[in-house]
């Protein structure tokens, strides 16, 4: 090494040494726990405006979904942007420089189990007192393995719905997966956010190619099916081992109040009705509960797959970038 | 299904179904009484303290994340007429909170119904609500208790007596409905059960709501099919039926009475009409397409060809102020784009302008990885917390950089030296002292000390500035189309070491070429 070589060019041959880099990387330790939640954070977007992710409000029209592929380049940019600011110095830079990769591959993989951990917890009002189910006693989720190698970081994929069924349908279920079968087990889900309120951004670890949007379990509605013979509902077993499972054979009919102007459901008839033809279809029901009732009623959950060619062989989209 | 039970975790897409959660205290006045008799040396002493609580529950209104959502959707028009309507409510137990009463009803009977109406059926001051409104009124609690004549209020209950005292002011949102349309569409008491219960679902695989306890919801439904309106526009209110225990349909009637008034604590109309606006609809119409902006190329000449591609690899053109002020167009292309692009590894930015992509083809500015730069660093410099702990992080690998660099430099132990140690950062401070502080304070050979005694601070008196150039030397640097920027540089180090300053010259600088 010559003796007269500038300071800017001895820190950048540092950088680039990997002794020095793994000095400096142990010197610096890990990044601390905000640090590295931060740039995970940013790793899924949150926070970026989101004209920076739809530039155009044609792209995303209502009534309207569309995938996308996140590129990872534009997240190191991001990550770039974020750790210049502690690149105040020349040394600081070099520094930046070194601890820039393994920091970045750890947000990315930190972001990919972003949703691993508990939402909120329960709140302790909920949990007192023998009526209430005992959340306490419930098994604990088990934790995730880290069984990634940390030089892959998975590449993030996802969906932008916007349509008023985000609004009115609030926590749709989504599944995505990397086969159109569904054949593989559905894909980590890295983000899943309304950013406005009809505007739902979720966000993979992993190409899409099929997602599934299925109405919500809690939003499952009642509802009987328009018969000729009057309005109707199909019976599911009541017994514990298969309940819900349909029972086939005749749908019973509802009974709804002698009022020629409304109608309105008469619950204690059909509740009759439906225990007459339970007991017919040999289920032992002493009694019908309101949750046996409900099972009865609910209609089953729309659910719309879509395929994607998202995933497809990655194409080298960027035709117009040139080197600079 | 019949009670709640040590719940294992919902399974995805899996439904559990409870038929009600009773809260641990059922709403009322409690007392903790605590007695305690000490015996001591034959005397007898007892001590008694009370502690008076009351449980109560939400009388009059609801919290605003109570109502997760009301279906079909408020404002909404679809075919609707084989729906019951419903809402889903954050709170497991909040059903089966109050008592309903007078008197004492079975446990589970929830205190809220959902009346499904018609305009016709609601009454404001003599008219039917005008259109887009629910027809509610503001009243105060009075105005419940005590109501106009010829309008049945609910039964005034301990719980609502009680209110009133502590606070005369309150205000409560009531619904007046006609007396044949509460008497039709009310459920009987031994309905009441049927018309709520809880669900659990495996919240995992759903956006995360501000719920009480992810997955576990109560769901109320109506008893009355949007059928046969006039108008076809049905109102939903969800209703309190404390104090009306009396005055359900399956109670004789009382006489004399035009009007119902009851607290609404929920309201909202939707129209049932001919087109389906179910979720299943609504998922079926959505438009697919890639994620960019829906443009068809002007024509087949080589620069349309290039907007209609770039648009397709999702590009954009923005307007874009350069930073000498010409105002001209850039192409931007967010982080979400139409397909997978490959990683290009690449040192890090250190600037916005760094990440800038030209293209010298068609003289564009390409500002996509630009602009993530500076949203990167402005949402990081406004976390002010997370902005100083990485700068700290950093700053501990910046002074190792120094330190190395410093042991690479001249007259250092060389790269054989063992690597950084727990305590190098000491060591090299003290070596730092040895070799450098202490001769430019003492004098190194018998020369003036770099750094001089306390009326000449800076030890520069009577020499040439370090890494100023004379004019002579800049002027024939410049005319020879050099840099002086690295001479100044070294010079001014070579000052800083005490050394004598290199002499100036483009032929004579190791980086001049």
């Amino acid at each position: 090494m010559p003796a007269a070589m500038p300071r800017h060019q001895a820190l950048r041959q540092l950088a680039a040494d990997p002794t020095a880099r793994a000095a400096l990387a142990a010197q610096a330790g890990p990044a601390p726990d905000d640090v590295s939640a931060w740039l995970a954070d940013l790793q899924a977007l949150v926070g970026v405006p989101f004209g920076y992710l739809v530039p155009d409000s044609r792209m995303l029209p209502p009534e309207s979904i569309r995938f996308f592929a996140v590129d990872p380049n534009w997240t190191a940019a991001l990550a770039d942007g974020t750790l210049s600011i502690a690149a105040k110095t020349a040394p600081a830079a070099a520094a930046v420089e070194t601890l820039r990769p393994a920091a970045l591959t750890a947000a990315r993989q930190a972001a990919a189990n972003r949703r691993r951990t508990p939402a909120a917890p329960r709140p302790a009002a909920a949990t007192a007192g023998p009526a209430e189910p005992d959340a306490a006693a419930e098994p604990a989720e088990p934790a995730e393995p880290d069984a990634q190698p940390a030089e892959s970081a998975p590449a993030y994929s996802g969906f932008l719905l916007r349509s008023a069924a985000v609004a009115d349908w609030p926590g749709m279920q989504v599944n995505g997966y990397a086969d159109p079968q569904a054949a593989t087990p559905a894909l980590p889900i890295v983000r899943l956010e309304r950013l406005a309120p009809t505007i739902l951004l979720a966000l993979f670890a992993g190409l899409i190619q099929r997602v599934d949007l299925t109405e919500p379990g809690q939003h499952l509605y009642f509802g009987v099916i328009p018969l000729p013979g009057g309005p109707s509902v199909e019976l599911r077993s009541v017994e514990s081992a298969n309940a819900g499972a349909p029972l086939g054979g005749d749908p019973v009919t509802v009974s709804c109040r002698s009022d020629p102007n409304r109608t309105v459901l008469d619950v204690t008839a059909t509740v009759a009705a439906i225990q007459h033809q339970l007991a017919a279809n040999g289920q032992t029901v002493s009694s019908l509960s309101p949750s046996a009732l409900a099972l009865q009623l609910l209609q089953a959950p729309p659910s719309q797959t879509f395929t994607t060619a998202v995933a497809a062989a990655p194409a080298q989209a960027d035709s117009s970038q040139a080197t600079p | 299904m019949s009670s709640p039970p040590d719940a294992a975790q919902a399974q995805s897409g899996q439904v559990t179904f409870y038929d009600n959660v009773l809260p641990p205290l059922p709403a009322g006045d409690y007392q903790v009484i605590v007695q305690n008799s000490v015996t001591a040396d034959q005397e007898n002493a007892s001590y008694a303290a009370v502690q008076r609580f009351s449980v109560t529950g939400p009388h009059l209104a609801l919290g605003p994340g109570d109502v997760v959502a009301m279906t079909p959707p408020a404002g909404s028009q679809g075919s609707y007429d084989s729906w019951l309507p419903h809402v889903v409510l954050a709170q497991r137990s909040l059903p089966w909170q109050i008592p309903i009463g007078p008197g004492t009803i079975a446990p589970g009977t929830p205190w809220l119904a959902l009346l499904l109406l018609t305009s016709q059926e609601i009454d404001v001051a003599g008219t039917p609500p005008a259109a887009g409104t629910t027809g509610v009124q503001t009243v105060p609690l009075s105005g419940l208790l005590t109501p106009p004549s010829g309008t049945l209020g609910p039964t005034a209950t301990t719980a609502l007596q009680d209110l009133q005292a502590e606070q005369p002011g309150v205000t409560c949102t009531v619904v007046d409905v006609t007396f044949d349309a509460f008497r039709a569409v009310a459920p009987q008491t031994a309905e009441l059960p049927f018309l709520a219960h809880v669900r659990q679902v495996d919240a995992s695989d759903q956006e995360a709501l501000q719920v009480p306890a992810p997955g576990w919801y109560s769901f109320v439904a109506g008893n009355r099919f949007p059928v046969g309106a006039p108008d076809n526009m049905y109102i939903a209110h969800l209703v309190s039926l404390e104090g009306f225990a009396g005055y359900l349909p399956d109670q004789p009637a009382p006489t004399g009475y035009g009007l119902v008034r009851l607290v609404s604590l929920a309201s909202w109309s939707f129209t049932s009409g001919p087109d389906a606006g179910d979720f299943g609809y609504l998922m079926q119409q959505l438009g697919t397409g890639p994620l960019t902006v829906p443009v068809t190329p002007a024509g087949t000449d080589p620069a349309s060809q290039l907007v209609a591609s770039a648009v397709q690899d999702g590009y954009t053109m923005l307007g874009y102020a350069t930073r000498l002020g010409e105002q001209t167009v850039a192409w931007y292309r967010g982080p979400l784009q139409p397909a997978p692009v490959t990683a290009n590894p690449q040192p890090p930015y250190q600037a916005a302008a760094a990440a800038l992509i030209y293209d010298p083809s068609t003289g564009m500015f390409d500002a996509s990885y630009a602009a993530a730069w500076e949203i990167g660093r402005l949402l990081t410099l406004a976390n002010g917390p997370v902005a100083v702990s990485l700068s700290q992080w950093v700053a501990s690998a910046a002074s190792a950089a120094r330190l190395l660099l410093a042991r690479t430099a001249p007259g250092a132990p060389g790269p054989s030296a063992p690597s950084l140690a727990p305590d190098a950062p000491q060591r090299a401070a003290r070596q730092l002292i040895a070799r450098q502080v202490v001769p430019a304070l003492l004098g190194r050979n018998g020369a003036r000390p770099t750094l001089g005694p306390p009326g000449d601070p800076t030890g520069l008196r009577g020499r040439q500035l370090p890494g100023v150039l004379d004019t002579g030397t800049l002027r024939q640097l410049l005319q020879a189309g050099g840099d002086p920027g690295p001479l100044i540089h070294d010079q001014a180090v070579a000052a800083a070491r005490g050394e004598t300053p290199p002499e100036g010259g483009p032929a004579a600088h190791p980086d001049g070429a």
